[in-house]
């Protein structure tokens, strides 16, 4: 699964900073339960999105 | 006119030159030139030389036989240079005189003490110059020095690499063998720039290569420069002061790997120094590992955050239903307890119950009808 921002794939630093954003939002208590396990998917597709960038090399890296 | 041979002659010169010198020995400072090394016969011949300013003054044929090679060999090893033209050295001649060669100087012993304090101090002047030279870019604290390359932060995961090395080096093969097979399957791309990375103009081919990867435009996570192989002495390139300025200020972070064990070259303290081409290759592996691991914590706490938070939830959820059902009257009839009521009203004030009332017990399954007949105060008024 391709993980985009506003049409644009992500860097591997902003999908660190999203997981960041979204540890820190769950250990302050500012998720309720509804959007938790939302958050919980988001958070296993980032990680999963990073894991395959970083095993593949797109061509044309410009 | 009574003409002598040529031999007579230089055999009264040698003899001269016999009685004069003999086996004396000398220790002279000169400039070497015109190094020519025989290295499987351990041979070296060369020419010894003074300069006033740039002009030679003096000059001497000079061989280092078996005895003297000796010394070369320890100064390449001691040095890590080779050695070759231009070096200053001081060494112990005997004066030498062939009819058939002429005359020349057997090099006996070099003192290799002189040619590492020269090196040191060539060194120490181009790390000034460096620094001098920078307009405050290039800092030295202590035996750091900091420089607007080493400040570069990295990218979070290195992926594209430009390779600094030389074609069917070992270097080559064994940065490439680490990176390209590591066990965690990470994917780079390395682009090559080739290049003699020794020998005298070794430092001008790097320049270029660095050129060829500013011109590129190609957004690089990083640059690797490194050797391995070949010569185990020539790491005169790394000491130029053209090279580290540039590495010092190239805007892409460079590591080095060029198999300088025992010493950090000028261009190692400019960079981020790794001593070998493996090394540099296990580092970008591991900082991509880091990276990933740094990742699978995060996901794991906040899938142990969510859960527990779940966790929390149900339990509360839990405690509720049981709080719930311990008011349910139907439990409380469970327990061998009963309701009372008159005219159909549960009788929650006894003092309003007199006798001849008609009264409904409720137990578990069963309902009663009855009548008081008497009353009696309870001694447990609460």
């Amino acid at each position: 699964m391709k993980v985009k921002m506003k049409n644009k794939e992500l860097t591997f630093s902003e999908a660190q900073l999203k997981l960041e954003e979204i540890v820190s939002k769950i250990e302050s208590n500012e998720i309720d339960l509804e959007a938790l396990s939302i958050k919980l998917k988001e958070a296993k597709e980032l990680v999963k999105f990073c894991e395959e960038k970083l095993r593949t090399i797109e061509e044309n890296t410009k | 006119m009574q003409a002598i041979n040529l031999s007579q002659l230089l055999y009264k010169i040698d003899e001269t030159l016999q009685s004069q010198f003999g086996y004396q020995t000398f220790w002279i400072k000169a400039e070497i030139t015109d190094v020519k090394k025989y290295e499987s016969k351990r041979w070296c011949f060369l020419k010894l030389i003074e300069k006033k300013d740039t002009e030679i003054i003096a000059e001497m044929k000079a061989t280092a036989w078996s005895q003297g090679y000796v010394f070369i060999e320890q100064f390449e090893r001691l040095t890590q240079q080779p050695f070759t033209n231009g070096l200053q050295i001081v060494c112990k001649v005997k004066v030498k005189y062939s009819i058939k060669y002429g005359l020349s100087f057997d090099v006996l012993e070099i003192d290799n003490s002189f040619a590492l304090g020269q090196i040191e101090l060539q060194k120490q002047a181009t790390l000034k110059r460096l620094v001098d030279e920078s307009s405050g870019q290039i800092i030295k604290v202590e035996e750091q020095y900091f420089t607007p390359n080493k400040k570069l932060k990295l990218p979070v995961v290195i992926q594209k690499i430009a390779l600094i090395t030389a074609q069917n080096s070992d270097g080559q093969r064994d940065f490439n063998n680490e990176l390209l097979n590591n066990n965690y399957g990470y994917a780079f791309k390395v682009d090559e720039y080739l290049c003699q990375i020794q020998g005298d103009n070794a430092h001008e081919n790097i320049i270029k290569q660095f050129d060829q990867i500013f011109v590129s435009n190609i957004n690089y996570d990083c640059v690797a420069m490194v050797r391995g192989g070949g010569s185990e002495t020539d790491f005169k390139p790394f000491e130029q002061y053209e090279l580290a300025k540039l590495v010092a200020n190239f805007q892409i972070p460079v590591f080095t790997g060029i198999g300088h064990d025992r010493n950090t070259s000028i261009v190692d303290l400019m960079a981020r120094q790794l001593k070998t081409p493996t090394k540099v290759a296990a580092h970008i592996v591991e900082h991509n590992f880091m990276f990933e691991n740094n990742l699978l914590y995060q996901l794991n706490q906040i899938e142990q955050n969510a859960y527990s938070k779940i966790e929390r939830a149900k339990q509360s959820i839990l405690n509720l239903k049981r709080l719930l059902m311990s008011f349910d009257p139907n439990n409380i009839l469970k327990k061998g307890y009963a309701i009372l009521k008159v005219n159909n009203v549960i009788v929650s004030n006894p003092s309003l119950l007199k006798i001849g009332d008609e009264i409904e017990t409720i137990i578990k399954n069963k309902t009663l009808k009855s009548v008081i007949k008497n009353i009696n105060e309870s001694k447990n008024e609460e």
